[in-house]
């Protein structure tokens, strides 16, 4: 065989990275490995791609509401486990809300103080 | 050469170093190259099946011939006979014995299903790399893929900080 390893190849090597199991840890692991693979990974058409490829994405955890800071929860094991401040609702002002729904990676929410409703991306924590 | 045996339309693949095979057009179709090449009018004659060797080419048409009866026009005759659940399951087992291959036949396979096209055997020899390094450190995925680690050590640590939960 005249060719070198699929791995040299950056769509092959995107074909099997494609496979990781789609779990929190795994990107940024998969990061760590080479420069060459965190630009793989990082590029927003293997993103997208690899969101295509899982369909489904994994439950995360969940936002507890008893109170109007509504700590995130993860419902997943080490090294799966994303600590509460990486999706801090109050990270962008401290005002009491309510979290009624999550929807593809946002949060609606309700300030108590206000009465219109607000989009939130809890990874970013932008409004 | 396309030829007629038992009513059923023959397609030739050669490979580089030489070797030739015939085999049953819906199962050279099976490779979506292949497919466009019989569906363009490209392949009358002996198709060249450049980069993939005899050894390779023979595990692609096995894997093409194993695979056939499933998918496509001549799934039916298959299906009637055997329930689907019973027929993806053997399927499945026989997969597994077929990826039962060294490292280099399984990377080979991997260019071979992507330059073919043919999209349920680079699945299967892409997961089973990705499983085979699931499970294990990050040195143990840069040994095992020939990988270097061209990041510096504070570099690294630097990735490592950022999403710090993801490597405990």
């Amino acid at each position: 065989m005249a060719l070198s390893s699929p791995l040299e190849d950056d769509d092959l090597l995107q074909e099997i990275l494609l496979r990781l199991v789609p779990q929190p840890s795994s990107l940024p692991r998969a990061s760590a490995v080479c420069k060459r693979w965190r630009g793989l990974l990082t590029d927003p058409r293997f993103l997208h791609r690899y969101y295509a490829h899982h369909r489904k994405p994994p439950l995360l955890g969940v936002f507890e509401t008893r109170s109007g800071r509504n700590p995130f929860i993860s419902t997943l094991d080490s090294p799966d486990h994303i600590p509460p401040e990486r999706f801090d609702l109050q990270r962008h002002d401290s005002f009491p809300k309510s979290v009624l729904d999550c929807r593809h990676g946002h949060v609606l929410v309700k300030y108590w103080m206000r009465e219109d409703l607000v989009v939130c991306d809890p990874i970013t924590a932008v409004l | 050469m396309a030829t007629r045996e038992a009513g059923k339309k023959m397609i030739m693949l050669k490979s580089p170093d030489g070797m030739e095979f015939e085999v049953e057009e819906a199962v050279a179709m099976e490779s979506q190259t292949i497919r466009k090449m019989i569906e363009d009018d490209c392949a009358d004659t002996a198709i060249l099946i450049p980069n993939i060797n005899s050894k390779i080419l023979s595990r692609v048409i096995e894997y093409c011939n194993k695979h056939v009866p499933t998918t496509g026009a001549t799934g039916a005759a298959a299906s009637d006979t055997v329930a689907p659940a019973a027929l993806a399951e053997d399927l499945k087992i026989w997969d597994a014995e077929f990826i039962k291959v060294n490292r280099a036949t399984r990377f080979n396979l991997i260019q071979a299903a992507s330059y073919l096209n043919i999209k349920g055997l680079l699945d299967l020899t892409s997961q089973t790399t990705i499983d085979t390094i699931s499970d294990n450190s990050l040195e143990e995925i840069r040994s095992f893929l020939s990988t270097k680690n061209d990041y510096l050590p504070e570099e690294e640590q630097t990735i490592r900080r950022e999403n710090q939960w993801a490597f405990q």
